[in-house]
């Protein structure tokens, strides 16, 4: 792929990988622990609000923080393999997470299959996808504008990825409430499984 | 003997087949046609037990379930054998465990070859049959042929919406703009009772209320909004569907646990409501004094006990169900609490047992005609609990045995087993399987849930 930034450090791989997707991994990690410790708290109104917080935080981490390691990556002078492979660290490790816990109940087989289930790991690896896009583009933007950057803000490639997530998303949860979506995963459920 | 005049002997033939028919010599169906009561058994979805304005909550007003419970029996003590709708749906119409009738699960198919209904037997016994509402069991539309009606719906995978939703009226599909459901039910329902005809009936008016997405009819909307939810568990946050696994419940992060269980409650007013018109109607019609009216919901809910928005997993809340039979000319002291221990699967036998019908062999549950009579208070030492997997709902497999101050659970997987408390602890917290209580319970649990399973477990 022809190299079209110019004056973007490519530094060490611990500062242009690790660090970024390790911070956003940690911090996902550190939320996941907190949310599943409040209980000593005595205070109703207390406990009730940092339940709150701490969940939709957990919620609006777990949905956006790709979009922040990708151009944290991005400007360390990761590649496109890296950063999208960074990006998606804490959504594998979240996915990772979800078939350990419901493999209290489930099969194996049925663990993994569980992360094709829209909710859970699916809707937010398929929007993570479009995040990515977004990221990209606004980051060709931001380099273009200080004339660091040669070729176009907005390609096929990440428009492409993004329309497809945009559908993809609408289908899972808006199309009829999510409804079909789930019908059809369903009916290949039991194809597989029953 | 001294010669008989023909007036005495008449005379005597009469005293004779009365005797006989006092005596259990004339057949019961014989004598039971003077006295066949109507039948509506009403269900809810999802209804919780402690919800009804006579069990004292803060702010629900429900006078027509107020009312069944004034002038009828309330079993306070009544649960469901699997808390789930489809197995719980066929076991009130079959009187029978999950594993008996077959519908395990919300995939598993109802066989229409294999359940027999309490329809049937109403049918050879002389009355005209009605389903009215929500079926939702897997598989095909069933072709109960004992039904003189058969309205229902399909859509939403047999859940049905609130508002316009498409019902099949004896086969036919048939759009209904504009229609609010627990109306358009009830509608249907009073339609049917007003029949003419010199048969009994059976009507069975299965609501989809009050299952989610809740939506409450225009006139009701936010009638709750003001109302102070400090009652709610401890446990309980806006953003439970935020949890691991919990957001098939609602779609985060927008409809909030509050916003959910007003609507609820709004749409449990809403069904109310309708309840109060059909129970005016029977006074109307007059009949209310020969009509046994059965209440029932298929199973629980949690609004945040267990940190869960939802009713699969066995606790309290979740199992216990409301149960309410008003039958003026049935029942000996109305407006009583029985704690006598109710199921799902006693609806079928007592059906049959008020109407005078043939019983169904394979039925697990009892009557509870004895209780309504008062003749007696206890029902059972214990019943069973199931509940099969139902992908991709997190939870496991389970089956357990309650009795009235202990129940004992099994699960799939890797979760330990239980013992818990019902009375001392009914948020089932604290696991007593280790404690020396526990062990020296747990053979006598364990001969229970075999004995009630037999062989038809998980082998675990």
């Amino acid at each position: 792929m022809e190299n079209n930034y110019r004056g973007i450090e490519k530094t060490t791989f611990l500062k242009r990988f690790f660090i970024p997707a390790g911070t956003a991994l940690l911090g996902w990690l550190v939320l996941h622990f907190i949310s599943g410790h409040l209980g000593w708290i005595e205070n109703r109104l207390i406990y009730k609000a940092a339940m709150n917080v701490v969940h939709l935080v957990l919620f609006f981490y777990l949905l956006f923080n790709g979009f922040f390691v990708y151009r944290a990556m991005f400007m360390k002078g990761a590649g496109l393999a890296e950063r999208v492979a960074g990006s998606y660290l804490t959504p594998v490790a979240y996915a990772i997470k979800e078939i350990i816990r419901v493999s209290e109940f489930f099969t194996i087989g049925e663990s993994f299959f569980y992360c094709l289930l829209t909710y859970p790991v699916l809707g937010l690896f398929v929007w993570q996808a479009g995040l990515l896009a977004v990221s990209e583009m606004l980051c060709r933007k931001y380099y273009k504008k200080r004339n660091l950057y040669e070729g176009k803000a907005v390609t096929a490639a990440p428009l492409v990825i993004l329309i497809l997530s945009i559908i993809t998303i609408y289908f899972l949860f808006l199309y009829d409430d999510g409804g079909t979506a789930f019908y059809i995963y369903m009916e290949i459920y039991k194809m597989l499984f029953k | 003997m001294k010669n008989m005049t023909r007036r005495e002997l008449l005379s005597m033939t009469g005293k004779l087949a009365l005797g006989s028919a006092v005596a259990g010599i004339v057949p019961q169906s014989l004598l039971a046609k003077e006295q066949q009561p109507n039948i509506i058994f009403i269900l809810t979805d999802d209804q919780r037990w402690d919800h009804l304005g006579c069990m004292g909550h803060p702010f629900l007003k429900t006078p027509g379930m107020d009312r069944l419970a004034r002038e009828g029996v309330h079993f306070t003590n009544a649960f469901c054998t699997t808390s789930l709708c489809s197995p719980s749906r066929a076991s009130f119409l079959t009187g029978q465990y999950a594993h008996n009738h077959g519908v395990k699960d919300n995939l598993s198919a109802w066989d229409d070859e294999k359940n027999r209904t309490f329809f049937d037997n109403l049918k050879e016994a002389g009355y005209r049959n009605a389903f009215i509402g929500k079926w939702h069991m897997p598989g095909k539309m069933p072709k109960i042929k004992s039904l003189d009606r058969f309205i229902t719906f399909d859509a939403s995978g047999g859940q049905g919406y609130y508002y316009n939703c498409p019902l099949i009226i004896d086969g036919v599909r048939t759009e209904r703009p504009g229609k609010y459901i627990t109306t358009d039910l009830t509608d249907y329902a009073i339609e049917f009772i007003k029949e003419k005809s010199p048969k009994p009936f059976c009507l069975y008016l299965s609501h989809k209320a009050v299952h989610s997405p809740w939506r409450p009819p225009k006139d009701l909307d936010g009638i709750y909004k003001n109302e102070d939810l400090s009652f709610l568990p401890k446990e309980t946050f806006s953003f439970i569907s935020l949890l691991s696994g919990k957001a098939i419940e609602g779609a985060p992060p927008f409809k909030t646990t509050e916003r959910n269980y007003l609507r609820y409650c709004e749409s449990l007013t809403a069904f109310d409501r309708e309840l109060v018109r059909l129970l005016d109607e029977l006074d109307r019609l007059g009949i209310t004094q020969n009509t046994a009216v059965v209440l029932a919901s298929d199973n629980g809910y949690s609004w945040g006990e267990h940190m869960d928005v939802g009713k699969r997993e066995a606790s309290e809340v979740n199992l216990r169900i409301p149960f309410l039979v008003r039958y003026p000319k049935g029942i000996v002291n109305p407006g009583r609490r029985s704690e006598g221990m109710a199921l799902n699967i006693d609806l079928a036998p007592t059906l049959l047992d008020l109407a005078g019908a043939a019983p169904k062999k394979d039925s697990d549950g009892i009557s509870l005609k004895p209780v309504l009579l008062n003749r007696k208070e206890k029902v059972r030492e214990s019943f069973l609990y199931e509940y099969f997997k139902d992908y991709p709902y997190n939870v496991p497999e389970q089956f357990g045995v309650r009795t009235e101050s202990h129940i004992y659970m099994t699960y799939w997987g890797r979760r330990k087993d239980a013992i818990f408390d019902v009375n001392k602890d009914p948020g089932y917290k604290n696991n007593l399987i280790d404690t020396p209580q526990g062990k020296s319970m747990l053979p006598e649990m364990k001969r229970l849930l075999a004995q009630h399973l037999g062989g038809a477990g998980h082998g675990k």
